[in-house]
């Protein structure tokens, strides 16, 4: 159980921070016909399944090799690489020394995506989100508000939550890719 | 997988983390949770990355006014605030006892805010380890700003409205202005209404004196030892200046120096920065003013920063070799 836990904090401090640049890198180089979501969500699940999970704290240069060799197979599988796309794809082996521009975000950057995406949210997903997440009401206290069941509070919830993890996936988070978060400092003692 | 396989999945992982936030979920639950979780990697994907948003719009946290617009609930009364209630209703019988006891003072604690609510209808709202003392007499009502910053709702009333403190004088019949002692400056900002504002020495000996300076909603005033300087504000800076009183504290290309000085107020155990190489970062956000930590977890994932912290607790900031 431990194990499972901190596997997956692992998975969404180094992993995850990079999804949104990984959705991008795919389908600019994904070959015609390839399914983009195919290979974005097998790249996660095999980063995610690494055996060796704890030494890799370099999240983006992992989670790109993967989905690069995803991208070869794929397209070598439809025999239809081009030159071009060779070489383009070397491209999607992006060290991770320096963050990349598209990265580099400020806090009030992603303050404001943060408010684009729940302004988007359906009106009462909205409003059960933000009493949940910014006022930290009760389930209990939200439903009595809103007049409804707590059932129906968690349901909107859920959705609220599935729409903003799909939106948020398409938007960089503020961390950028060169900095080793918080558990290696925590693991090495840095 | 198939798209209709991936929504159902990324569906059932948001019902999890929807289902964790009820207050009667069980341990049964969290068991079943697990189980799923390790029945297949793709399942833990799914959760991580909705638990992954849920922690992303944390920062959604430090946005009181935009967001929440019109969604709030009256929270409970907690025992602190009713045990606060009880303690001005006795403090209220003791002054009306003792009647002629002035002036009345207030005082708020580091990282502390409070509204102070005056028999005319004005009300202060004190920041952090702020101190006023409350003067009303029948010609006028003064109250002197000894420590910190206050913003002041200034009621109507034929008596005009006195604030000294540092030096200065701000004079209002029914406005809206907050004052902030800076050292060895007094900053005035309106937000309604005019005022006038001037050094404390010639308002009181007003003969030779300069006619004291207005200054109009919109505009803020520096009065320093033998100057006023006006400067006209966006309604953003405005806005910014008075985010405080929503325990937020905004920054927009503040240096570190400024903005670790900013949250210096309401902390105790202090943020210092070890290093003058890092002191002019140009730093932006909008941070609850107890919430230092995330703004230090910001500045880290962006600028080669890294924290050590003191016996004491005092957080030292310093370049990253």
């Amino acid at each position: 159980m431990h194990d499972l836990l901190a596997r997956l904090a692992w998975f969404k401090s180094v992993i995850l921070p990079h999804e949104p640049a990984l959705r991008r890198q795919v389908r600019r180089l994904a070959a015609p016909g390839v399914d983009h979501e195919d290979v974005i969500s097998e790249a996660l699940t095999r980063a995610y399944s690494a055996s060796d999970w704890s030494r890799i704290d370099r999240g983006r240069g992992y989670l790109f090799t993967i989905a690069r060799n995803l991208l070869f197979d794929a397209a070598r599988r439809r025999s239809i690489v081009s030159f071009h796309q060779f070489a383009d794809l070397e491209t999607l082996d992006v060290p991770d020394g320096a963050p990349s521009v598209e990265t580099i975000v400020s806090a009030e950057d992603e303050l404001r995506r943060l408010q684009e995406v729940v302004d988007q949210l359906p009106p009462q997903c909205r409003r059960v989100f933000l009493l949940r997440r910014v006022e930290e009401r009760s389930l209990q206290e939200i439903a009595v508000a809103l007049g409804l069941s707590v059932s129906t509070v968690e349901k909107h919830l859920a959705k609220a939550m599935e729409l903003l993890t799909q939106a948020l996936a398409e938007r960089d988070p503020v961390i950028p890719a060169s900095t080793a978060p918080l558990w290696r400092r925590a693991k090495h003692g840095r | 997988m198939a798209p209709r396989e991936a929504r159902a999945l990324n569906a059932t992982a948001a019902g999890w983390l929807a289902k964790q936030q009820r207050d009667d979920f069980t341990r049964a639950d969290r068991e079943e949770l697990e189980r799923w979780l390790q029945a297949d990697p793709a399942n833990a994907v799914a959760y991580a990355r909705a638990e992954h948003a849920w922690q992303r719009a944390e920062r959604l946290r430090a946005v009181p006014t935009t967001v929440r617009r019109g969604f709030s609930i009256p929270r409970f009364p907690s025992v602190r605030a009713v045990a606060a209630v009880f303690l001005a209703v006795v403090a209220l019988a003791a002054s009306l006892w003792w009647g002629a006891l002035r002036p009345e003072i207030y005082a708020s604690g580091v990282g502390e805010r409070r509204t102070v609510a005056l028999e005319d209808g004005s009300h202060i709202d004190l920041n952090t380890a702020s101190r006023i003392e409350v003067d009303y007499a029948d010609d006028r009502r003064t109250v002197h700003l000894t420590s910190g910053e206050a913003l002041f709702d200034v009621a109507k009333d034929s008596r005009p409205f006195i604030v000294e403190g540092g030096g200065a004088v701000v004079r209002a019949v029914g406005t809206q202005f907050n004052v902030r002692l800076r050292g060895q400056v007094v900053e005035v900002t309106v937000a309604e209404g005019i005022v006038a504002v001037g050094e404390e020495h010639y308002t009181r000996a007003q003969d030779a004196a300069p006619a004291p300076s207005q200054v109009a909603a919109g505009s803020a005033a520096v009065i320093g030892p033998g100057a006023v300087t006006k400067i006209t504000l966006e309604e953003e800076v405005v806005r910014r200046r008075l985010a405080w009183r929503e325990g937020v504290i905004e920054l927009k290309g503040e240096t570190l120096d400024q903005a670790v000085a900013e949250f210096n107020r309401y902390r105790s155990a202090k943020l210092l920065i070890a290093d003058p190489r890092i002191a002019s970062i140009r730093v932006g956000g909008r941070f609850k003013v107890n919430e230092a930590e995330k703004f230090l977890g910001a500045v880290q994932a962006g600028f080669a920063v890294r924290l050590v912290e003191g016996g004491d607790g005092t957080v030292y900031l310093l370049a990253q070799e």
